[in-house]
């Protein structure tokens, strides 16, 4: 009963986790303008983030090794320095994004700009990194996160058009009206917003922190096919949502508040108090991931103790790391830069930066050195070939893409 | 960096050997560099970022001395002026009484494995954690609850 209950409470949480602002936005407003026609991307990208995922939880599980420290060892001090630099500069960036998201949201519940909500929400995500322990921090925002099933509710409730979404779905075509390439750009978004590097990081980490060794590798693997998938379900409902009432009605996202417009359509007050919850619960569990994320591999990187389960006086570069990002994520925001924007520039940013990140994965996954006989299989290594070649293409088209489409305006 | 592979006391076979079984060869910079060290109670302690050879009083070919720590050590490493710059950073903030880069005596590591090296002592007793003391006591200590 107890395992029952760990089970569940793991994957529940994995659910709840896995949308950030990068999500919400991405599915937003490709919802709003290409209707479902981008389903695709968010399904390959969540192929991908599985096959990797499964692969660092069970080198984290049997070797107890985080996806960086096997980063600086096969890639060399060199180049591991510049997935450093990268990593850093895109998790710092990211949790601005969320901290403007926690905001946004706040700004959504009380008409009180958002602004005056940063510093609050980033003196909170302190706060929790501080002081609350790893395994509650986790339910918590995980668990709030579920409320995020709203979307799937309000699909199921209103009038949706269930023919025309899945038939846009199932073949995809660039809608009339749009150009092929912030088409092609909101697919490598949404891809690059489901396949952030600080997920795979904090996937890891989280695991060593949490103790899991080879007796949890089930454990850990339904709780990236299943948590993963029906996060990834979250997902494609904001799209959705988004495609059957926003695109009809010409409404195009520029903020949070029209990406909860189709739940608080639908469902009235309580359909958008639920939404602001899961979104201020979303954005500020990635706050946190992001947060911890750039402690651990900075740690990792330089070789120094980690761990949010350390004591500060054990770890104190990593609670250094820690309160120096949020304190300069928390300024980005300060600068009135738009959150929204500042998203839709990092899931690009992330496409490119993934393939540093997911090499090194492949490669110790396939080390008996490391795993013993708990090596990759041969259909591992296809899907981490086909995904790794795939993340490149996307990876070297999304710079282009990025300058071309003026960020997909 | 060490350039050429030095042969160790007693040769072994190493994984990335490509020479014959007759001529058996470890190549340390494969096998060592950017491994983690792990204190005697399993704690990480720091990368292996550079080696020091030696060679020994009675003369014959140098022996590993030492395990080098510290941004002097990584420095060269990156190479370019990117790590000139970290070397210069390192130096500025290094103790006048200091000479030389951090460094670990390679008596006491333990055990070495393709992922880590295991010393024999706790990290506290390594002359090597200048930066996390300042960190710890400067920074950590001074926040509220930093001291729990």
């Amino acid at each position: 009963m107890r395992r029952l209950l760990s089970l569940t409470l793991g994957i529940m949480t994995a659910i709840g986790g896995f949308v950030d602002i990068g999500n919400l936005v991405t599915s937003g407003i490709t919802g709003s303008r290409f209707r479902t026609s981008l389903t695709w991307a968010i399904v390959v990208a969540t192929v991908a983030i599985i096959v990797y995922g499964e692969m660092a939880g069970r080198v984290a599980a049997i070797a107890g090794r985080t996806v960086f420290d096997t980063v600086r060892e096969r890639l060399g001090a060199r180049l591991a320095l510049v997935n450093l630099a990268a990593s850093l500069a895109l998790n710092v960036l990211t949790l601005a994004a969320e901290i403007g998201g926690v905001a946004l949201s706040l700004e959504l519940a009380s008409d009180v700009s958002y602004l005056l909500w940063v510093p609050l929400s980033g003196a909170l995500v302190w706060g929790v990194a501080w002081r609350v322990p790893f395994r509650r921090m986790e339910q918590i925002y995980g668990l709030l996160g579920l409320t995020l099933l709203v979307f799937v509710v309000a699909l199921v409730a209103g009038d949706t058009d269930w023919s025309g979404l899945v038939s846009a779905a199932l073949r995809p075509a660039v809608p009339a009206g749009q150009s092929d390439q912030t088409w092609w750009f909101y697919a490598i978004s949404l891809y690059g917003a489901c396949i952030v590097p600080y997920q795979v990081f904090f996937f890891s980490s989280g695991g060593i922190e949490e103790n899991w060794s080879t007796a949890d590798l089930a454990e850990v693997r339904l709780n990236t096919f299943v948590g993963f998938t029906l996060g990834s379900i979250l997902s494609i409902a904001i799209m959705w949502a988004a495609a059957s009432v926003l695109g009809p009605a010409q409404v195009s996202v520029n903020s949070l508040g029209e990406i909860a417009l189709p739940t608080a359509v639908t469902l009235g007050r309580i359909g958008l108090a639920v939404t602001i919850v899961g979104f201020v619960a979303a954005t500020f569990g990635a706050a946190l991931e992001t947060a911890l994320s750039a402690g651990y591999i900075m740690c990792q990187y330089f070789g120094w103790n980690w761990g949010k389960t350390m004591r500060p006086r054990q770890a104190p570069e990593f609670a250094l790391v820690n309160l120096v990002v949020i304190v300069v994520g928390t300024a980005l925001v300060l600068t009135t830069i738009d959150p929204v924007k500042l998203t839709l520039i990092i899931v690009a940013l992330s496409a490119a930066a993934l393939p540093l990140t997911y090499f090194p994965i492949l490669v110790v996954a396939n080390d008996r050195g490391v795993l013993g006989d708990r090596v990759n299989g041969p259909v591992r290594n296809l899907l981490g070939s086909v995904f790794l070649v795939i993340l490149t293409l996307a990876g070297l088209a999304a710079l282009p893409l990025l300058f071309l489409t003026k960020a997909g305006q | 960096m060490p350039e050429t592979p030095t042969p160790p006391t007693e040769p072994t076979p190493g994984k990335h050997d490509t020479r014959t079984w007759d001529e058996p060869v470890l190549d340390v910079a494969q096998l060592l560099l950017d491994r983690q060290i792990i204190d005697v109670e399993g704690l990480p302690v720091a990368k292996v970022n550079d080696l020091e050879l030696a060679p020994p009083a009675g003369g014959g070919p140098p022996l590993l001395t030492a395990i080098l720590c510290g941004p002097t050590a990584l420095g060269p490493r990156i190479g370019g002026r990117l790590g000139a710059w970290w070397v210069a950073v390192g130096r500025r903030f290094r103790p006048v009484s200091e000479v030389a880069a951090p460094a670990i005596p390679f008596d006491l590591v333990a055990k070495v494995s393709t992922t880590e090296l295991r010393l024999s002592v706790p990290v506290d007793h390594l002359p090597i954690n200048r930066f996390t003391d300042w960190v710890r006591e400067k920074i950590v200590f001074r926040l509220p609850g930093g001291r729990r």
